[in-house]
């Protein structure tokens, strides 16, 4: 088992290498010019290129590309090229503050889904069954940024029911994340469940699922003990995997709830070819990716005794 | 096989193949059926959509912001702030999206069933490989790759479809490979390796068949997919610009919405609404019909 | 058929807890609460609409960071808040300055009561007064390349030696404060309170820019602390001081008790009886606080205000439609259902917009008929009150109405809109109801009223037989594509560096495609010779002469369409703010704000 762990830690580093790889070529040869941007409308050519020399974008590629390993090994991407801000303090303030936003409903929300997904299994093909396929197909249907005008709309402003935007940290602020969290949540209801549902259904089709039913199980202790566990192997591949994406907070929602999140950081570092964040970001992402990948094949093995660790 | 006439009343037994069965199966239920037409109406409304038998959504048929009415078949969705019609606006999307949809996952869905079945049933250093090319691909986060191909393969259809499908690819191979390592150690497997099934044979006849219903699924769910993410990227700048697309009718939303305007948002989402339900219920009855096990 | 099963089981009992909890949180909910008003402090709440590049005064050129530095820094001079046209009064300087030498010398006494602010950078604390070297040190600073990348090129080649300076700082090679190594021959500190400037040529721009946020002047011993991190610890001799910031550029301020400057005693006429002038000589700034998050989507601000969230929020389209509009005379009026409480401003913004051609296209480029063509046919009040709901003047050059030499000093006007006309151009231009033209691209930025504006743009084109097409792109892109000239035509813009129309005037020229403007490459010898000579006579009928001149041959050759200028509207309670009077020059409107503070925390009855 130690040996399987420290091996797959090692595997680790061929990814980075991918990625980095990846990240550099596509942004050094296809991805915005920093300088261009920073300069705006008062770009010349002799700013852009004092403004590239100063970013050390005018280095030979190899000489960058081995920079970026030495900023990887030593944790330290340096600053944002838009903002200045050092990028250690820019993931210390915003990591936190985005998990905060997606974690508690990811969580909440798994757990009510597969709930919600038992429930609608256990009624397979009954009338309520099919009404709720209804259901989740038209949650599935309506966008993103429709769910957060229109509950913005209805249920901050209108009813009053909850703070329609702003942010503090710490416990006082926690009514703010409130609407973000249903938001979040009923955006994954429709999909999610849908996905559990199936996995589920596709359990009970199993043969040995036929025996205890033969042998003359209940069916609760089928459906819970076996089925379920039977069906968490599916269940984890998705879960567990998307919680390091979760730092990365949403886009939209923190633009609409001025949550001071990084979420905006991916999509906004993209376009301004700000690299030290998009190297830092897609590093970090690319390591929390493959730990947690590790820990969905060890649950693997703890759960389905007949996988065996290669 | 037996051609006595006096046999009438029993039934006569045909070979039953998989699709016939299925296709029965199908063909039972209604409200599937109802859905295949559904989507056979999006697939008409996209096709022509490339000729000129579509009313042209760019014309002006009222006043700016009118409300739906049942007057002309123009206005039964009301008209955008260019007095357009927000009905002939989503039938023009219906190109753009069903488009998107299908290329999309006629590029990842081969891909990923093969890439997952390969790295799945032989493990070891094809698996690694698969592992390590599959990783790094979802290890960058998809609005970053996504945006970053466009700016390789430029704006277009085409491209976004190309960019949306190497990229999306890895879930379904991910998916195929579990059942893959899954199902490898089953006893219908070795009794087939036993009886001297080659591997190619035994991927391809005996493993992938057990896997299609995931496919399917994953299909439906890549091509509902891929129409939404094209909202988002259309959002961030990135979507289809030619013509008109839902995503773009659904990024005009919040400031119509500020002004009470819901009519082109509700439109959108009505239509998102049936090809999602459609694409969901016939991709869930392809699957309970193609299974193998349900006998 | 649903069967009904006794026990629930596990799964119904999560949704139930799951579903108490949330109802406890919502009851637990003070959702109406007005953002911590105390009643008694008074807290000016506006709505920023963006993150500001920096709060480093040097290292910053963009609205939104001007909008928070103006308050936190000084320069040495700044606006008249209520006086228009705008007028430059003396802020850190004690008087405007004198010039000798013909024009070329200015010298500037300064205020001899300015304290910078209290902070860990000086000895025990206490902000220490503000002297003449400060004013070198600031400005040899705002020369440094490594610390301002954007804003130098204003004075460019206008104050003796400091070229020479930030050329010489670019050979050391690394980022230098030492400032003292680097003596400026025109910039000298006479004694503790007189600095003197020597310019190349007898000029105004120089005394306009030491008014905006980029020249303002910064405290050496705050900067040898820090370093580069001095943008996140902003500190200056300003009205206000930055008590807290946020990743999204939230911002937080207290007021300067020692601040040196007073409200105005006069102002433009009527703003006496509007009641502009209740508060003339008190101490600035009025408010204690300043409380500012960023809220970049509409429709968030537009809540919070109509709950009394906010004492003032900018009006984009969408928000513009829903609570105000436009009277046929022209008036901006707030929806019948709010004018008992919230009142509208609507100033007019130093800016500019014009359609580009792109003269190194064969076809657009070699066709002068075809451009007149198009002159013509667009409809410029159409698209003013279509695509941006009337928040707009028509323009007839490119220079905004806000600064002196516009099209209406100049007695200049453009084509008159003739459909007619047009059509007859597109026919001698050789494409008669625009058979044999290809599709234009039309290239933009992609954003919100994108959509809208190229499509009013089209059909108005479409009359006349010309076809565009739209192709839009991230902005950096987007200036990618139009620096390399790969456009048909763009919609361009400028926003004022300086209140002098040879700032837009200029951009024509072309000099200017080699500073990255002029994207079309146009290029006209009796033009650049006029832009040169504008750049040296003082204003007067002379130079209005030389602006129509110029403006006659854009009319002729027509490289670009003048559109329109930029109204900016916004609102806030009629009830409990005061003194309001939108400052788009300076932006130092919060200074001059008060806030009835009982009034504020009843807030709306909407």
């Amino acid at each position: 088992m130690i040996q399987y762990v420290i091996r797959r830690f090692l595997q680790m580093i061929p990814i980075l290498i991918g990625v980095t790889l990846l990240i550099f070529l596509l942004f050094t040869f296809f991805g915005e010019d920093p300088a261009r941007v920073a300069l705006g409308s008062h770009a010349t050519p002799e700013k852009i290129a004092a403004l590239r020399a100063k970013w050390g974008l005018e280095k030979p590629l190899v000489v960058q590309y081995l920079q970026f390993w030495r900023e990887i090994l030593t944790a330290d991407f340096g600053r944002s090229f838009v903002s200045g801000e050092r990028l250690s303090d820019m993931f210390k303030e915003g990591a936190l503050v985005s998990l905060s936003v997606t974690l508690p409903p990811f969580v909440m929300g798994t757990v009510l889904n597969l709930c919600v997904a038992m429930l609608v299994a256990w009624y397979r093909g009954s009338f309520f069954d099919r009404f709720m396929s209804v259901i989740f197909t038209a949650c599935m249907s309506v966008s993103y940024l429709v769910y957060i005008l229109l509950l913005q709309y209805v249920l901050a402003y209108k009813f009053d029911l909850f703070e329609i935007n702003g942010f503090i940290p710490g416990v006082k602020g926690l009514a703010f994340l409130f609407l973000p969290w249903l938001i979040l949540m009923t955006v994954q209801f429709g999909p999610d469940v849908r996905l559990y549902r199936s996995i589920l259904l596709e359990e009970t089709k199993a043969d040995y699922v036929r025996t205890a039913r033969a042998k003359g199980l209940s069916e609760k202790k089928v459906m819970f003990k076996h089925v379920l566990k039977n069906a968490m192997i599916p269940v984890m591949t998705y879960t567990v995997v998307e919680v390091p994406f979760l730092v990365m907070g949403s886009f939209v929602l923190e633009r609409y709830f001025s949550i001071p999140g990084i979420g905006d950081l991916l999509v906004s570092s993209v376009n301004t070819g700000d690299f030290p964040v998009i190297k830092g970001v897609t590093v970090m992402i690319a390591v929390a990716y493959s730990v947690f990948n590790l820990i969905t094949d060890v649950l693997y093995a703890a759960v389905d005794p007949r996988v065996k660790l290669s | 096989m037996n051609k006595n006439k006096n046999m009438t009343s029993a039934e006569i037994v045909r070979g039953d193949t998989l699709w016939r069965r299925a296709s029965r199966r199908l063909k039972a239920s209604r409200l599937t059926m109802a859905c295949f037409v559904i989507i056979a109406i999006y697939l008409v409304l996209a096709v022509l959509g490339y000729t000129k038998w579509i009313p042209d959504f760019q014309q002006q048929v009222g006043e700016k912001f009118m409300h739906p009415t049942l007057a002309k078949p123009a206005l039964w969705l009301g008209t955008d702030v260019f007095g357009r019609s927000v009905l002939f606006k989503l039938f023009a999307g219906a190109r753009t999206a069903i488009t998107l949809g299908v290329l999309v996952t006629c590029i990842s869905l081969p891909i990923g069933l093969c890439l997952g079945a390969v790295a799945g049933y032989f493990g070891g250093k094809i698996d690694g490989l698969v592992q390590w090319v599959y990783s790094v691909i979802v290890a960058v986060p998809y609005i970053l790759l996504i945006i970053a191909i466009t700016y390789i393969l430029g704006k277009g259809m085409l491209a976004i479809c190309i960019a949306m499908g190497i990229v999306g690819w890895v879930g379904l191979c991910r998916m195929t490979r579990a059942e893959f390592i899954k199902l490898r150690e089953r006893e219908f497997v070795l009794a087939s390796r036993l009886l001297g099934a080659s591997d190619g044979r035994l991927i391809f006849r005996h493993i992938l068949p057990n896997v299609m219903h995931i496919a399917i699924v994953a299909a439906s769910m890549e091509i509902m997919g891929a129409i939404k993410a094209e909202v988002i990227l259309t959002y961030l700048g990135v979507g289809v610009q030619d013509g008109s697309s839902w995503g773009q009718m659904i990024a005009d939303a919040p400031g119509e919405l500020l002004n009470g305007i819901w009519w082109p948002t509700f439109g959108v989402s009505l239509t998102l609404f049936l090809i999602v339900f459609a694409l969901n219920r016939v991709g869930d009855a392809l699957r309970d019909a193609l299974d193998p096990r349900l006998v | 058929m649903i069967r009904i099963r006794r026990s629930r089981g596990f799964g119904l009992w999560v949704f139930l807890m799951f579903f108490a909890c949330v109802h406890s949180w919502f009851s637990a909910c003070s959702c109406s609460s007005h953002g911590g008003l105390d009643g008694k402090t008074k807290v000016l709440r506006k709505v920023l609409v963006s993150k500001g590049k920096s709060l480093d005064p040097h290292r910053q050129f963009d609205e939104p960071s001007a909008e928070i530095v103006v308050l936190l820094y000084d320069s040495l001079f700044t606006t008249h808040y209520l006086k228009r046209p705008i007028e430059f009064i003396p802020n850190l300087a004690a008087a405007m300055p004198v010039f000798s030498d013909s024009g070329k010398t200015m010298t500037i006494r300064l205020r001899d009561d300015v304290r910078f602010q209290d902070g860990d950078c000086f000895a025990n604390g206490k902000g220490r007064p503000f002297v003449a070297n400060d004013v070198v040190y600031s400005f040899t600073r705002f020369a440094d390349p490594f610390v301002n990348s954007n804003s130098y090129s204003l004075i460019e080649g206008l104050v003796v030696g400091l070229d020479d300076v930030r050329k010489a700082m670019t050979v050391k090679g690394d980022g230098q404060y030492k400032y003292e190594d680097f003596p400026v021959d025109g910039l000298k500190a006479i004694d503790e309170h007189t600095i003197q400037v020597k310019l190349t040529r007898a000029t105004m721009v120089p005394l306009q820019v030491m008014a905006k946020s980029v020249m303002s002047i910064v405290p050496r011993e705050c900067i040898d602390k820090y370093g580069e991190d001095f943008q996140f610890h902003p500190l200056g001799t300003g009205a206000f001081k930055l008590k807290y910031t946020n990743r999204l550029g939230d911002a937080w301020l207290v007021k300067n008790q020692n601040y040196h400057l007073t409200y105005p005693t006069e102002g433009a006429p009527g703003d006496a009886e509007k009641g502009l002038l209740v508060d003339a000589g008190k101490k600035l700034p009025l408010v204690d606080e300043i409380y500012a998050p960023v809220i970049e989507e509409s429709q968030p601000a537009v809540l919070k205000f109509l709950r009394g969230y906010f004492d003032w929020i900018g009006l984009d389209a969408d928000a513009f439609q829903r609570m105000a509009q436009k009277t046929g005379e022209g008036q901006f009026l707030v929806k019948d259902e709010y004018k008992d409480q919230i009142s509208i401003y609507a100033a007019m913004d130093s800016s500019s917009f014009w359609l580009a051609f792109n003269i190194q296209n064969p076809i657009i480029g070699k066709n002068v008929l075809l451009r007149r063509a198009i002159g013509m046919a667009v409809d410029r009040q159409g698209y003013i009150d279509n695509v941006i709901n009337g928040r707009g003047i028509v323009l007839d050059t490119v220079v905004p109405m806000t600064i002196a030499s516009n099209h209406k000093d100049i007695g200049f006007t453009w084509y008159a809109r003739n459909v007619e006309q047009a059509k007859k151009l597109m026919a001698e231009a050789g494409y008669p109801d625009g058979r044999g033209l290809p599709e234009f691209k039309y290239v933009s930025p992609s954003g919100g009223a994108v959509q809208r504006a190229f499509e009013f743009h089209r059909r108005t084109l479409a009359q006349i037989g010309v076809r565009i097409v739209l192709d839009t792109m991230p902005y950096s892109s987007y200036l990618k594509k139009i620096d390399g000239g790969d456009f048909d035509i763009t919609t361009s813009g400028w926003g004022a560096d300086y209140p002098d129309p040879e700032n837009f005037t200029s951009l024509l020229t072309t000099y200017a495609r080699s500073q990255g403007q002029n994207y079309g490459a146009w290029s006209n010898k009796r033009y650049d010779q006029l832009s040169d000579l504008t750049k040296v006579t003082p204003p007067g009928d002379e130079r209005n002469k030389m602006f129509r001149e110029m403006a006659e041959i854009i009319k002729d050759d027509v490289p670009v369409v003048p559109l329109f200028g930029v109204i900016r509207v916004g609102v806030y309670p009629k009830n409990w703010v005061r003194n309001f009077k939108r400052d788009l020059e300076s932006g130092r409107d919060a200074l001059h704000i008060d806030i009835d503070v009982k009034r504020q925390k009843e807030g709306f009855s909407l």
